[in-house]
């Protein structure tokens, strides 16, 4: 039992310091939750381990939950500090710090479990405080509306988990995920669409991508951010362990299409967005696919692209969204323009991020998507390479207008403090393009690669 | 002494000390910085066995061996001559970049950058490093070309041109171009389990394989070069840019397409080679008279050139498709060639640009009345550009069209011929319009000392290999005599 309660030790931590605040007003918010996600870092970290089962097998670790469960928190940390600077809403609203542990301690779990009703609450765990993030702004009715709308997607995706859920249990008679890997029967597959579709409303993958650009156009840039992170990678978690759960020929091919889908659909709709959360939201939602390529593949290289990849896009997104909310509440690309000349720091970093986000070396983002492609080749998926390809170009288009907004066009604006952060996390983006052995390394270990 | 990391990393290391230099030493400073790399090429130059044909000062490290990447430099006489090119362009692009006014730190920083990423290309031997530095080539032109060429404008034609357009465009061709030529590189890493080129010559495969592999590569080469009908930046691109980009994008980049082909295609899938040397051929001839004849259309002298780059690749490409020898060498020697003639060309043409604001042929006559010294290096130019035995562009084609005679028929000869006849004619017809006749402008300074300091050492190699060009053929030709075979 003892041990039991170590493996959920990031949790408890996290859920102990959110109570706190909802018990009395701390006068240093922020320091409080960096001390919970630095603690629920180290606890994380000490589960380095083999696979470990705890609770009656509903509850596992191994070095690929701790992999996640790092960046998860690590995404984290970084929309704290973005909190921190956006006056909007810092001053009066530290709960939203506490709703944003307890959805970081919900994605924790939701990595972790094994058991379905786990599953459930800590899939709702996660949603339900994001609901309230989002809507969080006072008297802005679009952040309220966002927060509805994306109440309402993520109802209807809880809906058919559990629906799927259901089938599940029905065929098998239990609720243990190691009890429901040796079920067969043909409805199965249709299990798997269901508890599929709630993974990848979480992982924001088209076509269960609607909520995404309302929800980040309504929602404080700080929290654009964190949904940006934490709800994909704690999906990407659910997809693995769904992976190894049922290697079916259909899952591998729903997989495939929503990969291509989302790809596309994400490129084709951020060409014409205007205000850059719509656009992130947008390549959001192409990142969602161009992950599933990896995941899609099920074979260890892709399942190691896939989470190389995903380390990398959270470098490259968060930084963006940090430049994003140095500039204001709700940028549009106009509003990047002569970037240049107010701030050369942030807009070298920026450049850094759409370079990497578009997958050009020497960034991490290309090393990423050449791992990808390199695992489809290997596993001759020849036309889901040819799709992530040409997508790329696509991509290319409209983060070169903001590229081309701070640096060719002309126009006027007041001078930006760089901050720290976005400049420490283009480094990281470089050093991820140049020297990726360490990080190729972790999550190799991450998907048992010896 | 690692020479040619040096080479290559050198530029890099003035674009970050170009950073942190006081405003008024950033010229200075990079103009050093480039003549340093010049001095060492000719030292590498210098230590260069001609006799021997394989791979000379090879440098191997470990990068991330974990998936088989190193990074592995070396020269032969395929690239020697490529990097003695690009050095030398990048002083003279330098040179002729004292005039730029406007944010010269980043300007010199990014120059410096694509000159080092240029050198890192024609050296590269491990397939991942090369296709760093020729992705990284692309990030520096982009900006000089969208902040330091021309502003962005709607033409009467309802036509967007500028800067910022050209910049877009070129990106995207050549990045479609790139990966496709990444998925090559994939698969043959997936294949091998290395990048290190000269372990994937390509035997054991099919020549199915082997063709599909090629195409994938010549992707990226064919925009680079640029092959008709790939070509559509370029003219927006050279035209755009400022005159010590167009210089380095016709001088250097261009190259690197024709260059990618002998280095990879011809090397690592010799029997693709064979089997697809026939349509290399006709789209060489399809280059050379389309360029032709687009350039003889043209009003905009700067577009005129552009075109004739394009003629003139298709030379190059006609050279190397017929797999001997002598086209080979040809091919090679109309590189050099070209790229020093085409540099003159575009600084000359920078000239009149910045005397008279404009560069319409319609509204530019007499020139060889005002400024005779100008007219001098324009004739020398021009003539060399047109093929006339005893410049540098004659010997080239001359080679070439032996080994079209050899390996081809004589039909593909006249038909490279007309090409010739159409190059003469539009450059005699610009001689015609713009140099001859009335003069229309009577106080136009002639070339200053900058502008000599920077014609004369071109002006001199285009006449040195065209009268003797027998030291720069031994350069070359115990390496394509054993690529022929």
């Amino acid at each position: 039992m003892n041990s039991d309660l170590r493996a959920v030790a990031p949790e408890i931590i996290l859920i102990l310091f959110a109570s706190v605040f909802f018990l009395r007003r701390s006068k240093h918010p922020v320091a409080l939750v960096y001390a919970a996600l630095g603690l629920g870092a180290l606890a994380t970290f000490f589960q380095w381990s083999h696979p470990l089962f705890f609770f009656d097998s509903s509850y596992e670790i191994h070095k690929g939950t701790t992999f996640l469960k790092v960046m998860i928190l690590a995404s984290a940390a970084i929309s704290v500090h973005l909190f921190k600077s956006d006056p909007e809403i810092s001053r009066h609203r530290p709960e939203l710090l506490a709703l944003m542990l307890i959805a970081t301690a919900g994605g924790i779990l939701l990595v972790s479990a094994r058991h379905l009703a786990l599953i459930y609450l800590a899939f709702e765990m996660l949603s339900i405080p994001s609901y309230a993030l989002v809507g969080s702004i006072p008297g802005s009715s679009k952040s309220n509306e966002a927060g509805i709308k994306y109440a309402i997607f993520g109802g209807t995706s809880s809906a058919l988990l559990l629906y799927g859920f259901s089938i599940l249990y029905g065929i098998s008679g239990s609720l243990r995920y190691d009890q429901i890997m040796t079920a067969s029967g043909p409805a199965l597959p249709i299990a798997a669409v269901l508890i599929g579709a709630g993974a990848m409303y979480k992982l924001a993958a088209a076509p269960f991508h609607y909520w995404i650009p309302d929800a980040f156009e309504g929602a404080p840039i700080s929290i654009a951010a964190f949904l940006s992170a934490v709800p994909k990678i704690a999906a990407v978690g659910m997809i693995l362990t769904l992976s190894s759960t049922v290697p079916h020929e259909s899952w591998r091919t729903l997989l495939t299409v929503l990969a291509v889908v989302s790809m596309t659909w994400g490129n084709l709709a951020a060409l014409n967005q205007n205000s850059i959360k719509r656009l992130l939201a947008y390549s959001a939602v192409a990142h969602a696919g161009t992950m599933l390529v990896g995941l899609s593949l099920l074979t260890q290289d892709g399942y190691f692209a896939a989470l190389f990849y995903l380390a990398v896009y959270l470098l490259m997104n968060l930084g963006a969204f940090t430049v994003a909310g140095r500039i204001g509440p709700d940028p549009s690309v106009e509003d990047f323009r002569k970037l240049s000349t107010r701030s050369p720091l942030l807009a070298f970093s920026m450049a850094v991020f759409l370079l990497s986000l578009t997958g050009l070396p020497p960034f991490g983002g290309f090393i990423g998507k050449f791992l990808i492609v390199a695992a489809a080749l290997e596993a001759d998926a020849y036309l889901l390479a040819a799709a992530l390809i040409i997508n790329t170009v696509i991509s290319l288009y409209y983060y070169a207008r903001i590229l081309r907004a701070m640096y060719l066009e002309p126009g006027s604006g007041t001078a930006i403090v760089p901050g720290f952060l976005a400049p420490a996390l283009a480094a990281l983006v470089l050093i991820a393009g140049l020297w990726w052995e360490p990080l190729a390394r972790f999550a190799q270990q991450a998907v048992g690669f010896k | 002494m690692n020479l040619l990391s040096a080479i290559i990393f050198l530029p890099l290391m003035g674009a970050v000390l170009v950073l942190f230099t006081p405003e008024r030493f950033i010229r200075q400073t990079a103009l050093i910085t480039s003549l340093l790399t010049l001095v060492l090429s000719c030292l590498l130059l210098s230590d260069f066995d001609a006799t021997r044909s394989g791979l000379q000062r090879v440098e191997l490290y470990d990068w991330i061996p974990r998936f088989g990447i190193h990074y592995i430099v070396g020269v032969d006489g395929l690239s020697l001559p490529m990097i003695l090119l690009t050095a030398l362009l990048s002083s003279i692009a330098i040179v002729s970049s004292w005039k730029i006014k406007t944010k010269i730190r980043g300007y010199f920083a990014l120059f410096l950058l694509l000159q080092s990423s240029m050198t890192g290309v024609f050296a590269s031997l491990d397939l991942f490093l090369f296709f760093i530095f020729w992705e990284l080539m692309l990030l520096p032109m982009y900006f000089l070309i969208g902040i330091w060429g021309a502003p962005a404008r709607v033409d009467a034609d309802g036509q967007t041109r500028g800067g910022p357009y050209a910049a877009i465009k070129f990106l995207i061709y050549t990045l479609i171009g790139s990966l496709a030529m990444l998925i090559g590189i994939i698969w043959l890493w997936n294949d091998a389990g290395t990048f290190d080129s000269r372990l994937l010559i390509g035997v054991g495969r099919t020549v199915e394989i082997q063709v599909a592999l090629w195409l994938l590569f010549f992707a990226a080469f064919a925009v680079k070069i640029p092959m008709v009908p790939f070509h559509t930046w370029l003219p927006d691109a050279h035209v755009e840019a400022p005159t010590p980009i167009s210089l380095i994008l016709a001088g250097v980049l261009l190259k690197m397409g024709t260059y990618g082909i002998l280095r990879f295609n011809f090397v690592l899938f010799p029997e693709a080679t064979s089997a697809l040397a026939m349509p290399l051929a006709f789209f060489g001839i399809l280059n050379i008279l389309y360029g032709g004849l687009c350039a003889m259309a043209q009003n905009d002298l700067k577009r005129l050139v552009a075109y004739s780059s394009i003629s003139h690749m298709g030379f190059v490409m006609l050279g190397m498709s017929t797999l001997t020898p002598e086209g080979l060498n040809g091919a090679v020697l109309q590189m050099v060639s070209h790229g020093t003639i085409t540099a003159m060309l575009f600084l000359l043409v920078g000239v009149i640009y910045d005397r008279v604001g404009h560069r319409d042929l319609r509204k530019l006559s007499g020139l060889a009345l005002t400024m005779p010294h100008y007219t001098g290096f324009v004739i020398l130019a021009f003539f060399a550009s047109l093929g006339l035995p005893g410049l540098s562009g004659f010997v080239g084609e001359l080679l070439i069209l032996l080994g079209v005679w050899k390996s081809w028929s004589v039909l593909l000869v006249a038909l490279a011929g007309l090409g010739i006849v159409i190059t003469a004619a539009y450059h005699l017809w610009v001689i015609n319009r713009a140099w001859l006749g009335e003069a229309i402008f009577h106080d136009l300074p002639d070339l200053s000392l900058r502008e000599t300091i920077m014609l004369a050492p071109l002006a001199a190699i285009v006449v040195w290999i065209g009268v003797y060009p027998a030291p720069v053929l031994r350069i070359l030709d115990a390496t394509l005599t054993e690529l022929a075979k």
